[in-house]
């Protein structure tokens, strides 16, 4: 155990899921206010696990103090926590209720099964074969010994989802349940409402369901690093909101912008949609005093954690096509098969990356170390950046050393983005303010992807669907093929 | 019926006096002039927790075990909140042969617990569910909007909103007790009323001054209250024993004063950095914390997880403290007006969970014991302060107990119910 998983140590009772807030007081009037959390004076809680000891001051009782938190490699966390997963189906959603369930967590989770049906249409499917998800929770329970609830529900079916959460009374609620593709948003006037709906429709009815039936829950919102864009002027991407010392400076007067969320400029009618998830969770906070962690999440890639290894059974999706697959998975995918990598443009825009793994690792950090009622933060869960071209190269360099010959291909745009831009991302919170430490570099990891990718069987599913890795999806509504602009092979 | 008890939380004997001789409490006039009005000591320290449990179990808080509003829980720095399951003796209602009483509004009873008859919890409670036994009655109680206490968050809006609010809970509250008065018949009423305390806190400023906007608002308030008075006396026959009392005095207050500031600025208490500094911060050299209002703890070996100090160094840190605090002077204003040894003023199987010291405040001071050490000098909208002398006593009624010349809280059931109480002593 090492001092990062002891992150939460100090964090106290005003933060944790299991207190029901009762009411504020001010003992030297003898007067009592309830249901106003912003009041002044004694707060006054109870513990739904532990009614026994009264009420209380949340602030006198720490985690490392209470029995009900326990020591775990992820920071002291609540025993037998409560985890709704939204979108549990899915490439994160899967390896996430594995995760938790093997920490103790009670996982409970939805998933209306669309991706699986999106996918099928658009002639790809996941790489590694997935099992149906009854097979899947079984074989968590015969290869984990884990137990796992799952109901097939639409997050737009608010009378079934609220049903779930009242029954379910989640402490924690990780929010998967969005359509994760740009240029499926990009795609078609159907396919952008579609998007839109889903995603904004069904955040924001989640949120008065949290609000009604689940209001101490903490909301763990999957929102993406592009929704910041990449500003030309070189401005950090700092998390979510402004620094406390930050000023804007204009016209000779000064104002502060310390707390301030900072300027969004998303890249696709997707990434709009995270926006605006992003303003309706702050909102929510504001007004209802619910609780949330944005998670600006970088491109992830890589399939590997230590509950997938347990057997085939367990595995997560795999998505490599030009819609659904992200861009270093793709790209280990068209090396495996003697596809050129395709690159945008220069391949010179610089995104933030970090492995599955990794990932999995914050988004637990982050349910170990709920926010304080009301409290609305911003992590951006980037662990590198890199160029499109560096990505292309080293992934060329790592395919070598399974015997590959890789090239590389430049095409025509499809997006319309900056190509050359300045990216300063700041990734500060998770690793100081929540233990996060990083557990699986590059090279591991897409060496992994080779090894797993090269199997015969996978290696023919990538063939069968190879049409649907080159991109054919054009941000300006233009249709026809793009061009190729250089194909060459990467020096060793 | 063989007891009414009436409470009135904070109403000064003197006042009280006062406003029946001008008019203010015209039937509260009458009454008090069929019975003996004394002035009475509360408790220590002049806690509406702590009075209330003397008032109603005859013990001191060494051994009802009700100190403050707040205690730390033994072995931990948990701060948790008094309770009628923390108060450990029992109230007269709950011995033996009691009979069917109606106790609404006693502050200390939450959560309800049971009894033969019927209980509505007073402050602190918060949820009215579980304020009320048996819970049958609770559907009653929300359709006529009844409220354990007002909402004090309302003094934001104004002092006339927030009277609004004391008028309209206290409504209420006396319609439930007609109301439940009618269903049966009782041994012993309970009844209290607690706007009176919450409207000194606030408006006292206002009642001081007579040409303040709000010094009618005062006026009109009490005259209220005692109107409600004159419907219960209308009530009562001449074999029932009338105890009407509060549990402390009031006065006012123009200074609140942080005592764990004190406390930090002599180097006594030391916390870890935190957002929101709990007693779960204090640090091992810590030698003494307050609680609420001046309640002064040694931060003992064994007492607690991280204390230090040892019996051997206890004696030396009480005399260092009790000259800190009569020393003590803010804005040139002395903050105590005397220093008590727990030992000496606490008795019962309780006592050694007392606090070491009580601070008493000067005039016009009032003591907090936060955690928060932003600001020596809190800032509040009250002006207001309960005192430890003359909160009111009245009794009148047959075979009463004599009353001590230095009438305390505890020894209210002595005088009203002295056969009862003979019979505890010697059964004890």
């Amino acid at each position: 155990m090492t001092e990062q998983s002891c992150h939460n140590a100090n964090h106290t009772c005003w933060s944790c899921p299991a207190v029901e807030f009762k009411g504020h007081v001010d003992f030297r009037a003898c007067g009592q206010a309830a249901f106003r959390k912003a009041a002044q004076g004694q707060l006054v809680v109870e513990c739904k696990r532990r009614p026994e000891i009264g009420y209380f001051d949340p602030m006198s009782i720490t985690y490392e103090s209470c029995p009900e938190w326990k020591k775990t490699d992820t920071g002291y966390l609540l025993q037998g926590m409560r985890v709704l997963i939204l979108g549990m189906d899915g490439y994160l959603g899967w390896p996430l209720a594995l995760k938790l369930a093997k920490l103790g967590c009670k996982v409970y989770g939805i998933d209306n099964m669309l991706r699986r049906k999106l996918v099928a249409e658009r002639g790809a499917q996941s790489v590694t074969p997935i099992q149906s998800m009854e097979d899947r929770i079984a074989a968590a329970k015969e290869h984990l010994g884990v137990q796992i609830d799952f109901r097939e529900i639409d997050l737009l079916d608010r009378k079934a989802l609220f049903a779930y959460i009242e029954e379910v009374q989640p402490e924690s609620i990780v929010q998967f349940a969005e359509i994760p593709s740009a240029p499926y948003s990009m795609a078609d006037v159907e396919k952008a409402v579609n998007t839109i709906q889903n995603n904004v429709v069904g955040t924001l009815g989640l949120l008065f369901g949290v609000r009604d039936h689940a209001p101490d829950a903490s909301i763990i919102k999957l929102g993406t690093m592009g929704e910041y864009g990449s500003p030309l002027t070189g401005r950090p991407l700092f998390e979510g909101l402004f620094p406390g010392d930050a000023v804007l400076q204009y016209q000779g007067q000064e104002w502060s912008l310390g707390g301030e969320l900072t300027p969004r400029d998303p890249v696709s009618f997707y990434h709009v949609s995270k926006v605006q998830g992003t303003f309706s969770v702050y909102e929510a906070c504001k007004y209802w005093w619910l609780r949330s962690y944005d998670v600006m999440q970088g491109v992830i890639y890589g399939n590997y954690s230590e509950e997938l290894q347990a057997h085939s059974d367990l595995n997560t999706r795999f998505d490599i096509d030009e819609w659904w697959g992200t861009v270093v998975n793709r790209f280990v995918a068209q090396a495996v098969i003697g596809m050129p990598l395709t690159i945008y443009g220069s391949g010179n825009q610089l995104r933030g990356y970090i492995t599955l793994r990794d990932a999995m690792q914050c988004i637990s950090r982050l349910i170990a170390a709920p926010p304080e009622p009301g409290q609305y933060d911003v992590v951006n869960q980037v662990t590198d950046v890199f160029s499109v071209m560096q990505i292309a190269k080293m992934v060329a360099s790592i395919g070598r050393e399974f015997g590959l010959e890789v090239e590389v291909q430049r095409i025509e745009n499809p997006r319309v983005e900056a190509e050359e831009h300045p990216y300063e991302v700041i990734h500060e919170k998770l690793s100081d303010r929540f233990g996060f430490a990083s557990e699986s570099g590059f090279a591991d990891e897409v060496r992994h992807l080779f090894r797993v990718l090269t199997q015969p069987e996978n290696r023919q599913r990538i063939i069968e669907m190879r049409d649907t890795l080159f991109p054919k999806t054009k941000w300006s509504g233009e249709h026809g093929k793009l061009e190729v602009l250089e194909t060459w092979k990467p020096a060793a | 019926m063989k007891l009414f008890m009436l409470g009135i939380d904070g109403l000064p004997r003197w006042m009280w006096q006062q406003f029946a001789a001008s008019g203010v409490m015209p039937h509260s006039a009458k009454l008090l002039q069929t019975g003996t009005l004394m002035p009475m000591k509360s408790s220590l320290p002049e806690v509406s927790s702590a009075a209330w449990a003397s008032i109603v179990t005859g013990e001191n808080s060494g051994g009802h075990n009700v100190f403050g509003f707040t205690d730390l829980m033994d072995g931990s720095y948990t701060l948790g909140f008094t309770s009628s399951r923390t108060f450990r003796a029992k109230p007269f209602w709950a011995r033996e042969g009691a009979g069917p009483s109606l106790i609404m509004n006693v502050p200390q009873t939450y959560p309800a617990q049971p009894l033969d008859g019927m209980l509505v919890s007073g402050f602190v409670a918060l949820d009215l569910k579980r304020a009320v036994y048996p819970s049958e009655q609770l559907s009653w109680l929300q359709s006529i909007n009844y409220a354990v206490d007002a909402d004090m968050s309302l003094i934001e809006k104004g002092k006339q909103r927030f009277v609004d609010e004391l008028r309209r809970v206290m409504t209420a509250r006396c319609q439930a007790l007609h109301h439940h008065w009618d269903r049966q018949s009782w041994q012993n009423i309970m009844f209290v009323f607690t706007g009176t305390d919450r409207l000194n806190h606030y408006l006292w400023e206002d009642f001081e001054d007579s040409s303040s906007p709000f010094h009618q608002t005062f006026l009109d308030y009490y005259h209220e209250v005692d109107r409600q008075i004159g419907y219960v006396l209308d009530r009562l026959d001449d074999q029932t024993t009338l105890c009407a009392v509060s549990d402390h005095g009031f006065a006012s207050q123009r200074l609140s004063v942080n005592v764990n500031c004190l406390l930090a600025e002599a180097g006594l208490l030391r916390l870890r950095a935190s957002d929101r500094p709990s007693y779960i911060d204090m640090l091992p050299e810590t030698k003494a914390f307050a609680m609420d209002p001046g309640r002064i703890y040694l931060h003992r070996q064994g007492r607690y997880p991280s204390g230090l100090v040892n019996a051997d160094e206890s004696e030396a840190l009480l005399q260092e403290l009790t000259a800190l605090f009569l020393t003590a002077k803010v804005n040139g204003q002395p903050v105590a007006a005397e220093v008590l040894r727990g030992k000496d003023v606490y008795s019962g199987p309780f006592a050694h969970r007392a606090p070491d010291l009580i601070v008493m405040p000067a005039k016009d001071v009032a003591l907090s014991g936060r955690m928060n050490l932003s600001a020596l000098i809190e800032p509040t909208a009250i002006n207001g302060k309960h005192t430890y002398e003359e909160s009111s006593f009245f009794v009148r009624g047959r075979n009463l107990g004599e009353i001590p010349e230095e009438m305390k809280v505890e020894n209210v059931l002595d005088v009203i119910m002295p056969a009862h109480q003979q019979q505890l002593r010697k059964a004890a």
